[in-house]
């Protein structure tokens, strides 16, 4: 049904051909272009024979003329903006003119376009609530490997951030802000209709995989965002944190066509930490060993002789001599990658069908890092009788990945912190080509890891759907839809013997089996009518059933010396077995009801009714609502001289939404697992029971407006919100001597307000040469309006070092407060909680250093066309956030534990009077009875932001001559690069980040070829 | 119309019913159980007496931090040049870093409060074995009131400027929000008092029946409270609890040489000398390379807390103890207590040896003055480790500082008692190397109570100086 009536569009062409004889050795053309729907001519249409690369604009009286033309069969392709290109194949013979008519018939953009809303789809014009669409074409074209990825930067409201550069990981995506501390902030993702459920992800060796990773971005027929109340009501518990919808392609009745597409290229390393070389290090450490001992009244000499021992490279006896050896380039690499795919539609009358298939291999920027995915799809629908019709969306997938260990921490083992500070006089090899086990510092030789080590990550997943609709009369239907997300991952470890960090174990292995079986279902009424012309009804309403069911298992095994045979069953010794499941049932009913006057004034009410089993037992269902208004002054009689406006669209809404995550029996007293001892399995009081825990609402206003001008050439909206997140779901402290540290409870208010524009058109159309561009901004703020009580402040559970504060933004940076190099003895000063400067301070002396939050993040998009070529731009930026970079703090603050350190080291404080920010050097990172120089304070702290050139591609369609002769019905080459460039002062490798830059795998740049051809 | 919109009407009514149903919403957790299960009956009982003892293995009891922090506190250990940070901050008495263990203590005060509330409830038990249960839920409550109160608070008569909060004491569990209510510390005076009371109880209820080395037993509960007593300087007690104590343990001191240059004692499982110990499964109570004890020891690992140039010194070349300090590759000395030698991270951990009844009998009957047999407890342990009796002391003060304090340290180095011996007797801190003494009136001789439970209860005061 959605297929078919995205497809109702209806376009036409009428047109001549009459040959002409003029006396000259090349052909012409010439002709006139006229408006199908007045019959006027057309001024400024662009008329281009692509395969010669000939072309002009029509005249005022819409008439062209092209000559000088080889002769042959070509396409000629006519154009305007606003409205439905036309392409005439013409004959062209020597010396003749050929004179062609077009009429172009207007495309009515934002008017009868169709979008995909909660569990329909409408006409553009009749949703009243906020959101963003994205068109197939703007995901295929990019060289990404999950659809999430293209969606930054191209919807007001939305930020995103990819967590990882590893192939294939999870990105964090926020819709209005974070309005939720302990519920979830994730949008809900919908894909045809199935719920995708993000309950786990498999992060054995690097960040989390993709929620989306089951989805082959060419496949994408659209993404929707829907932002406000009005627009995710109906989704009712689940739409505080917005709704994102996927929906795929599906097949057109028809001849059946053929894609494929080739795509190969390189990912990149472009940034690097500027660390240390050999010789540098150890005369730093040098100078700090004697400084140390100046300190306590040894013999500088001698320490400075310790320090060079200690540090410098095997067998060296002066400085001269010290090797430098390149981890950094050592566990790096250019990695590659290459996309094929392959997919078919077409389809008869009562059947219409898209199938395809996906292979994707990309051999990541560090060291053995990898991520293959090969998917099916197969969508059909199929029409039975004139009244009932079937369809079904079907997708399996399984991608695979190696990492290391990354996220969580300052991991020795992971090359983004072990490998990076590994001294630089350490070699990688012996002198006979045997990894070098002796590692100083961080003990593991991180190269050796990413060879010898697995952590290998496979998931496994099917999304798919049968739905059946029944059309009772013209004018209404039913629909009942089945969904499954069914997802397994298996994770692996193994941990080789032959590194002699786990030569103690004798080798382990780690194995773990998660899987969440996701079944819902729901049936829904759609009725539509209009009576006397101008009154325009739409109803809705349907139930949904939903469960989730969850389980894992993971064992470990040590004693496993043969790399070959590093399975479980011939593990020596078994040694932790896991297990546990958990469940959750959801259930709501809901009805939205749509009016409009004569597309003018609109109305609309959603409205839901939910129940989770996650809450107390008698506050388990919920009331969700929304109601919107808009006027479309464009279409008032007064309104009517202006042809220039198409649409001139104030609306309001205001709703309630909630939000349900949290665990699945957070509101029951329970006791869990207790450990063992002596072979005997404890049971412990986990937490305490909350029979009154109820839903997380929020209360959403949105007021906005929709404009559109000069046949759609620009449009745009802008809008105001504010989304107030009431009875949080947030830990309520309890006394730790209580046993308990906490209870679930419903306390607290965090307010989201937000300005967001996008506009968009066509700013250049001079002929061949076309610019289209589309831009969005958001600016946003949030306020904690309560905690619990009276309670001013609380720890933010989710970012360390950072605390949430009544009366301020979401979320405060709460560290020490570095105050500079002490000039007279070059001692890192600090200060303390009443503003004294002083040498050390305790854990009462932190201050409040800022936001994680941008001011304002968005993305500025551009295409650029000149006949067959077209290339390409988007641009996304956030500007104010101040982020902490925990991996880079680590070394460009002050020696740490022997290990590699930044040459910002070098603006050390030397002698007396000298002005620094950089403390003098000194061996152990602090003066004793001092605050240690890397503590966690704002030095670590830094501003996140940056512009950043995320995608260029350029592509050129194949001029219809030679895709003609080669049996195709077109061709196009293109190349793109993602992550091309970024500006940014932020020193950290990836500003790209929410709140701190941890052990994180940079952004990739990427470099890309590929050819798509259609037959 | 009317129809249609009446059909739409009746579906809506229809679902809003089925929805209306909450049974359509029931779930069971299936990996954990609820209160009324757990404590139904006696197998719950003992699963939650189960957990109280998981709770000791945590790395912030006797797993690591109570076992090692008081040596690196005072003046045992030193850190190796190349640490990884492990104990950087503790061993130079930075503020803040000091032994912490408040919230791991409440867990198991919790815990052990169901089992002693529980064990009395339960039917389908014999009265053995809930004597046995209350008894051992008692000893570990007590035993977790005496290390608060030595980490927390001073000793009663050697608090400075009168300072005298304790530990917060809760004796009932925690079984909904409103038991949690806010309260403040007690007295080092009460705190103690509770200490010795739960003890003093556990040791009748375990007098009949305990269950070995491994768990709280009737010789582990007189051991600690002998252990207590010379806390409180109440000499007698103490004596007399020692003597019950080396009565009714089956282990003995061992006296050969061999025992510490052939072997290892410490890699016995258990430990000859232990009345009482900590056993540690190494494949599934195992805390792993980053939280284990040994890790932070051993050259295997960290090897980042070695034993000290004045710990060292300490020793007599003919001490057979020496033995139990080895040299690392690298030239750092080591302690081979912590051996890894149950599995790649783990030791079983001796909570309470023989030996240190013997050095509680010195101190104690030199303190009553009973000098023959002062001589005689010290001697036995010097005679069993290879060294020369001592006679002739007739002053207390320096018979502790010259003979007891030291083959104390000697005795029981990295077995947590070091930093606890001085600060008992109201001693200053000495640090190893060139590092300034940590004077007895230095805030930073107490722990600090966890910043976020002073700042979200007014009732609780944290110690001064944080």
């Amino acid at each position: 049904m959605l297929q078919k009536l995205k497809h109702m569009v209806i376009t036409s062409v009428i047109l001549g051909v009459l040959p002409i004889a003029v006396y000259a050795q090349d052909a012409a053309l010439s002709g006139i272009v006229y408006d199908a729907d007045d019959g006027e001519p057309l001024p400024g249409a662009s008329v281009f024979i692509d395969a010669t690369e000939q072309g002009t604009t029509t005249d005022s009286e819409g008439q062209f003329e092209i000559s000088n033309i080889e002769p042959g069969t070509y396409f000629v392709t006519i154009s305007f903006v606003g409205y439905d290109e036309q392409q005439v194949n013409v004959e062209f013979t020597a010396g003749e003119t050929e004179e062609i008519e077009v009429e172009l018939v207007p495309d009515h953009v934002g008017l009868e376009e169709m979008v995909v809303t909660g569990y329909a789809v409408r006409e553009r014009s009749e949703v009243t609530g906020a959101m963003s669409s994205l068109s197939g074409d703007q995901v295929r074209a990019r060289a990404i490997q999950t659809p999430d990825q293209a969606i930054q930067g191209q919807s007001a409201g939305l930020q995103m951030v990819g967590t990882s550069g590893q192939p294939g990981a999870a990105s964090n995506i926020r819709i209005r802000g974070t309005g939720s501390i302990h519920g979830g902030n994730d949008p809900l993702y919908i894909v045809d209709g199935v719920p995708i459920e993000d309950y786990f992800r498999s992060d054995i060796g690097t960040t989390n995989t993709n929620v989306l990773a089951s989805i082959n971005p060419s496949d994408i027929e659209s993404i929707e965002v829907l932002r406000d109340a009005e627009a995710t009501a109906i989704y009712g518990a689940q739409g505080a944190n917005g709704v994102v919808l996927i929906t795929t392609r599906g097949g057109q009745e028809g001849e059946t066509n053929f894609t494929a597409s080739v795509r190969g290229g390189v990912h990149e390393i472009h940034t690097e930490y500027d660390n240390m070389e050999g010789p540098d290090f150890v005369e730093f450490m040098m100078e700090a060993y004697e400084n140390r001992a100046r300190d306590l009244g040894t013999d500088p000499d001698e320490a400075r002789q310790d320090a060079f021992e200690t540090y410098r490279s095997p067998g060296a006896e002066s400085l001269d001599e010290v090797e430098h050896y390149d981890w950094f380039d050592g566990i790096t690499r250019t990695g590659n990658m290459q996309n094929y795919s392959l997919s078919a539609q077409g389809g008869t009358e009562d059947t219409r069908f898209f199938v395809s298939g996906n292979y994707e291999d990309h051999q990541g920027t560090f060291l053995s890092s990898y991520y293959d995915r090969v998917g099916l799809r197969s969508n059909i629908d199929h029409d039975a009788t004139d009244r009932l019709s079937f369809e079904t969306n079907l997708s399996i997938s399984r991608s695979q990945y190696n990492g290391q260990a990354e996220t969580g921490g300052n991991w020795i083992n992971s090359p983004f912190h072990g490998g990076v500070t590994t001294r630089p006089t350490t070699p990688i090899y012996n002198e006979d080509g045997t990894y070098n086990q002796d590692i100083p510092g961080v003990m593991y030789n991180n190269v050796q890891l990413a060879k010898e080590e697995e952590r290998v990550g496979t998931e496994y997943q099917l999304v798919g759907n049968v739905a059946a609709t029944v059309t009772a009369t013209p004018n209404l239907d039913f629909r009942a839809q089945l969904n499954a997300d069914y997802r397994m991952s298996h994770d692996r470890r193994y941990n080789n013997p032959v590194i002699d960090r786990y030569a103690e174990t004798g080798g382990s292995v780690f194995e773990r089996t998660r899987q969440t079986e996701n079944w819902s279902g729901n049936i829904v009424g759609d009725y539509g009518d209009t009576f006397g012309e101008v009154h325009n009804v739409n109803a809705l309403a349907g139930f949904e059933y939903r469960q989730r069911d969850y389980q894992f298992h993971s064992a470990s095994g040590q004693e496993v010396p043969n790399p070959l045979l590093g399975q479980l069953n011939l593990a020596g010794v078994a040694s932790a077995v896991a297990g546990r499941s958990s469940h959750y049932k959801t259930a709501g009913a809901f009805t939205r009801l749509q009016y409009n006057y004569d597309r003018t004034y609109y109305a609309s009410v959603n409205l839901r009714y939910d129940g989770h089993s996650r809450f107390g037992e008698d506050q388990r269902w919920g009331m969700f609502y929304s109601g919107a208004l808009a006027w479309d002054v464009a279409q008032e009689d007064f309104m009517a001289d202006v042809d220039w406006l198409d649409e001139l669209r104030p609306r309001v809404s205001y709703g309630i939404t909630g939000n349900a995550e949290i665990d699945d029996f957070e509101s029951m007293a329970l006791f869990g697992s207790g450990g063992t001892y002596q072979g005997s399995t404890g049971l412990r009081p986990q937490q305490l029971g909350n029979n009154l825990l109820s839903w997380e609402q929020q209360r959403s206003t949105d007021v906005a407006l929709d404009f559109s001008f000069f046949g759609g050439r620009f449009y745009g909206n802008v809008g105001v919100y504010r989304n107030d997140n009431e009875e949080l779901l947030l830990e309520s402290w309890l006394p730790s001597d209580s046993g308990f540290g906490d209870i679930m409870e419903n306390i607290g208010t965090i307010r989201n307000e937000g300005l967001e524009v996008e506009v968009g058109g066509v700013l250049v159309d001079a002929g061949q040469f076309m610019w289209s561009s589309d831009f969005n901004i958001t600016f946003l703020q949030s306020e904690v309006l309560e905690l619990e009580g009276e309670q001013e402040w609380m720890s933010d559970p989710n970012v360390a070092a950072s605390r949430i504060y009544v009366g301020e933004d979401r979320h405060q940076w709460w560290v020490r407060n570095y105050a500079g190099v002490n000039p007279a003895d070059g001692r890192a000063l600090w200060y303390d909680a009443d503003g004294e400067l002083t040498y050390s301070v305790g854990a009462g002396d932190y201050h409040r250093a800022g936001s994680m939050n941008p001011d304002y993040y968005g993305g500025w998009s551009n295409q650029f066309s000149y006949g067959p070529v077209s290339v390409d731009v988007l641009f996304q930026y956030e500007y104010g956030s101040t982020i902490l970079d925990e991996q880079y703090s680590n070394h460009h603050l002050a020696p740490h534990r022997g290990r590699n350190i930044s040459n910002d080291l070098w603006d050390r404080w030397t002698e007396p009077g000298q002005i620094t920010d950089v403390p003098m050097a000194y061996s152990e990172g602090e003066f004793p009875g001092g605050t240690a120089y890397n503590a966690w304070s704002d030095r670590r702290l830094f501003d996140g932001s940056y512009i950043r050139l995320k995608n260029i591609s350029f592509s050129y369609a194949v001029p219809a001559q030679l895709t003609q002769r080669l049996g195709l019905s077109a061709a196009t080459v293109f190349v793109q690069s993602e992550n091309l460039a970024t500006w940014t002062e932020y020193p950290g490798l990836d500003p790209e980040v929410f709140d701190r830059g941890q052990t994180a795998y940079p952004q990739p740049r990427t470099l890309e070829g590929g050819i798509e051809l259609n037959f | 119309m009317l129809k249609i919109l009446s059909k739409l009407g009746v579906l809506t009514l229809a679902v809003a019913i089925i929805a209306g149903c909450d049974d359509l919403l029931e779930t069971e957790p299936s990996t954990e159980v609820d209160p009324e299960t757990a404590q139904e009956n006696i197998d719950g009982i003992e699963a939650i007496m189960t957990s109280v003892y998981n709770r000791l293995q945590s790395q912030y009891r006797y797993g690591r931090e109570i076992t090692l922090g008081p040596d690196v506190l005072a003046d045992n250990t030193d850190q190796h040049p190349t640490t990884s940070g492990r104990y950087d901050g503790m061993s130079v008495n930075s503020q803040g870093s000091h032994i912490t263990f408040w919230n791991t203590a409440y867990l198991t005060i919790n815990e052990a409060n169901y089992v002693i509330d529980g064990a009395d409830q339960v039917e389908d038990a014999s009265e053995e074995v809930r004597q046995r249960l209350r008894g051992e839920a008692l000893f570990q409550r007590g035993f977790v009131y005496f290390d608060l109160a030595r980490t927390y608070g001073y000793e009663p008569g050697r608090e400075v400027d009168g300072w005298a909060q304790s530990a917060i004491i809760r004796t009932e569990p925690t079984r909904t929000a409103e038991d949690a209510d806010l309260r403040g510390r007690s007295s080092n005076v009460e705190v103690y008092e509770q200490a010795q009371n739960d003890l003093e109880e556990a040791i009748d209820l375990l007098a009949d029946d305990d269950r070995g080395v491994y768990f709280a037993n009737y010789a582990g509960g007189h051991a600690l409270l002998a252990r207590l007593h010379l806390y409180l300087e109440n000499w007698d007690e103490a004596v007399n609890h020692a003597e019950q104590a080396l009565e009714a343990t089956d282990a003995e001191l061992i006296e050969e040489e061999e025992a510490f240059t052939e072997d290892n004692p410490f890699d016995a499982v258990p430990h000859e000398e232990s009345i009482m110990e900590l056993d540690i499964d190494p494949v599934e109570e195992s805390l792993g390379s980053n939280d284990g004890l040994c890790p932070y020891t051993n050259p295997t690992h960290w090897h980042d807390v070695i034993p000290s140039d004045e710990l060292i010194d300490s020793f007599d070349d003919e001490d057979y103890r020496l033995n139990l300090i080895g040299e690392a590759d690298d030239g750092y000395p080591y302690s081979r207590k912590w051996d890894c030698s149950t599995g790649a991270y783990d030791d079983n951990v001796p909570l309470v040896r023989v030996p240190e009844m013997y050095l509680i009998l010195a101190e104690a009957h030199a303190e009553a003055n009973q000098w023959d047999e002062a001589h005689d407890a010290l001697n036995t342990v010097r005679e069993a480790r290879g060294l020369d009796p001592v006679d002739g002391y007739s002053d207390a003060e320096s018979f502790f500082e010259d003979e007891v304090l030291p083959e104390r340290r000697r005795e029981l180095h990295f077995e947590g008692h070091r930093f606890y011996d001085l600060k008992r007797r109201g001693m200053d801190i000495p640090k190893q190397g060139a590092l300034p003494t940590l004077d007895y009136d230095d805030f930073r001789v107490l722990s600090t109570v966890p910043n976020g439970e002073v700042d979200n209860n007014p009732e609780l005061d944290d110690n001064p100086g944080y």
